[in-house]
């Protein structure tokens, strides 16, 4: 009977053990994938108050580019993602280095795309007050109109008609037609495939070319649009738009 | 860590002391409880080392007839002092730019938390808001805030009149800032949360907890309902004109089915306001406004979305003689409100037997004195 006591007594420490364990071994299982967006224009590093061109033949300037990235998934062709980051989610913004860099743990997988969704999912629009990223003293979300801003791009123009010559695009909407998250999905350079290493850190260069911003899907000009910001049709517009910013510009191995 | 020492001392030590001699069922029952003592040492085993203080557990009171709540809830259970930290916050002009205009401000309790006398409210730099400041109350049971429902949940809803430039005027960084210079903040946070980080998220949930708790059902028509009291002739009169006239907009119990319609109101020049479209973009939700609870309108006059009229009565002549037919004017009102003289003066006297003179007074919700 002393043995039968015993071995509970330390069946019962086993399972302790287990439960907490479970949280602790969670970094020896990860493969770490990394994602280095460098804002740009005109095809150089982005620099705040520098006056730039864009394809409409426009000059403009910015004072703040942000947005949110979540959902970050690796795929093989078309399939399903073989490994998705859902919790994660991040708010890049072009003045703060640390922002630039975001690290997620994914699975070891062969992969020869990468997807991110630009944006915070719909139900985190509606479910009260969030902390981390989505706090609202960063500035992204919408007090009169509850809802997350998910990119914003502020700067000058000389073709903006606003007092001191501001153009102002605080891009967001999630209910129904109004969306403006948007699936980004890239190919690896030179279509490589890739697999994430124990060990070591995959890292993912990715230029954000602001110039798309005016002039991708659809050609919006700073002369007719300085300003926008609330959800709806020109939102949808922008976001059409922000979707093709990125580009893979290099993938490398660290240890 | 774990504490691997705690556990074997709880778990060696107390077999041990059993009598040698258990019987086997003995032995099984010993099991049993041991089992569940290792639940819940296992539980607080996995916390972080530093114990979150006890907290009081309070209950969203759900008056009878009522529909269930919003599930707002889920992830902020309410406790009392939760509670107490979000009654202490709306009390608080720190919140505002100057300091002089906590929510308390516009939102006064003997106004059923609406502003008294007053159809627009004022702001820091002296100046006017651009709606009337509604009442609160039975907040839980509304999916979307506002007169034009463009806040989405509860908790957020403080961050509007917070950072409105002419309303409290500040910045969710600012307010932060100035509940961490405060220990007094620092340790009501960490006696609701489990440790002294202020952030928007744990304040928000605070303000939700106190203003969600706030439920009004205990006028004399509720104690009517109730058998606990009954109407006289003319207020008895007065609901028969309320069920057949109002009472499918302004509906029971909650006096408001939470829906968006234009009743005929004339834009107004200076401010503008479009109602519901501003949030939907649909030129068919132009005009349109949140249906207000009658719960509380004795005293939470003046009245409309903008405060353009200044007695029940003037409300009542609107329906009757007023109603503007346009576009999206509603159905319902758009032929106007046939009522006589009689008829009116009943409604208005059933209208006051939805003020409910307990929760105006009700000590949980007034400012805190310290």
């Amino acid at each position: 009977m002393k043995t039968f006591r015993s071995l509970l007594a330390f069946g019962i420490l086993a399972l302790v053990w287990a439960g907490c364990a479970k949280e602790e071994s969670f970094e020896g299982d990860a493969y770490t994938l990394e994602l280095q967006f460098n804002p740009s224009a005109n095809g150089e590093a982005l620099v705040f108050n520098k006056e730039y061109v864009n394809p409409l033949g426009e000059d403009y300037s910015v004072r703040t580019f942000k947005f949110y990235v979540s959902r970050i998934s690796l795929l093989q062709d078309q399939l399903q993602p073989s490994a998705t980051d859902a919790s994660g989610i991040f708010l890049v913004d072009a003045s703060s280095e640390a922002s630039k860099t975001i690290r997620v743990s994914l699975n070891g997988q062969p992969f020869n795309k990468l997807a991110f969704q630009l944006g915070v999912d719909s139900a985190l629009n509606v479910s009260g007050a969030q902390t981390g990223a989505l706090d609202p003293l960063n500035g992204m979300f919408w007090t009169w109109n509850s809802g997350y801003i998910m990119a914003k791009l502020e700067g000058n123009s000389t073709r903006s008609a606003q007092l001191n010559n501001t153009m102002t695009y605080h891009i967001g909407g999630f209910k129904g037609d109004e969306r403006t998250q948007r699936w980004i999905v890239l190919d690896l350079p030179q279509l490589q495939e890739w697999t994430l290493e124990k060990n070591s850190i995959t890292t993912m260069v990715i230029d954000a070319d602001i110039d798309q911003w005016f002039s991708s899907t659809h050609d919006l000009p700073i002369g007719v649009h300085s300003e926008n910001m609330t959800p709806g049709p020109l939102s949808v517009q922008y976001a059409d738009n922000y979707a093709n910013l990125f580009r893979i510009e290099t993938v490398l191995r660290r240890q | 860590m774990i504490k691997k020492d705690t556990i074997s001392a709880c778990f060696l030590k107390k077999p041990a002391r059993l009598a040698a001699a258990v019987r086997w069922k003995n032995l099984m029952l010993s099991a049993a409880l041991l089992a569940i003592l290792a639940l819940v040492v296992s539980m607080e085993a996995c916390r972080k080392s530093d114990a979150a203080p006890a907290v009081r557990k309070l209950s969203l009171e759900v008056p009878a007839g009522f529909p269930p709540p919003e599930d707002l809830f889920k992830d902020n259970p309410i406790t009392q002092e939760g509670f107490d930290l979000g009654k202490k916050l709306f009390y608080d002009g720190r919140l505002s730019k100057d300091g002089k205009f906590p929510c308390s401000s516009c939102h006064q309790q003997f106004a059923a938390f609406a502003t008294f006398d007053h159809a627009l409210s004022h702001g820091v730099k002296d100046q006017f808001t651009t709606r009337n400041a509604p009442g609160l109350f039975n907040l839980a049971w509304h999916r979307e805030l506002h007169w034009d429902g463009g806040i989405n949940h509860l908790e957020v809803q403080p961050l509007a009149p917070i950072t409105a430039p002419n309303e409290m005027g500040e910045t969710v960084e600012g307010v932060i800032a100035k509940l961490n210079s405060d220990s007094r903040y620092r340790e009501m946070f960490r006696a609701a949360f489990g440790d002294e980080t202020i952030n928007s998220q744990r304040m928000l949930r605070a303000m939700a907890q106190f203003m969600g708790m706030m439920v009004s059902a205990n006028a004399k028509f509720d104690q009517v309902k109730q058998g606990k009291a009954s109407f006289t002739a003319a207020e008895q009169a007065g609901y028969a004109v309320f069920q057949a006239k109002c009472g499918s907009c302004h509906k029971e119990p909650l006096f408001t089915d939470l829906s968006y319609r234009n009743t005929g109101l004339t834009l107004d020049p200076g401010l503008r306001d479009a109602g519901r479209m501003r949030i939907t973009n649909r030129r068919e939700d132009s005009l349109k406004f949140k249906v207000p609870s009658l719960r509380n309108v004795e005293v939470t006059a003046p009245y409309g979305h903008d405060g353009r009229f200044f007695s029940l009565g003037a409300v009542v002549d609107h329906y009757r003689f007023g109603v503007v037919d346009g576009p999206t004017t509603d159905p319902l009102v758009k032929r106007r409100i046939g009522m006589s003289d009689n008829e009116k003066s009943d409604l208005v006297q059933f209208l006051k037997t939805l003020t409910d003179q307990s929760f105006l007074k009700d000590p949980r919700f007034a400012e805190p004195v310290e």
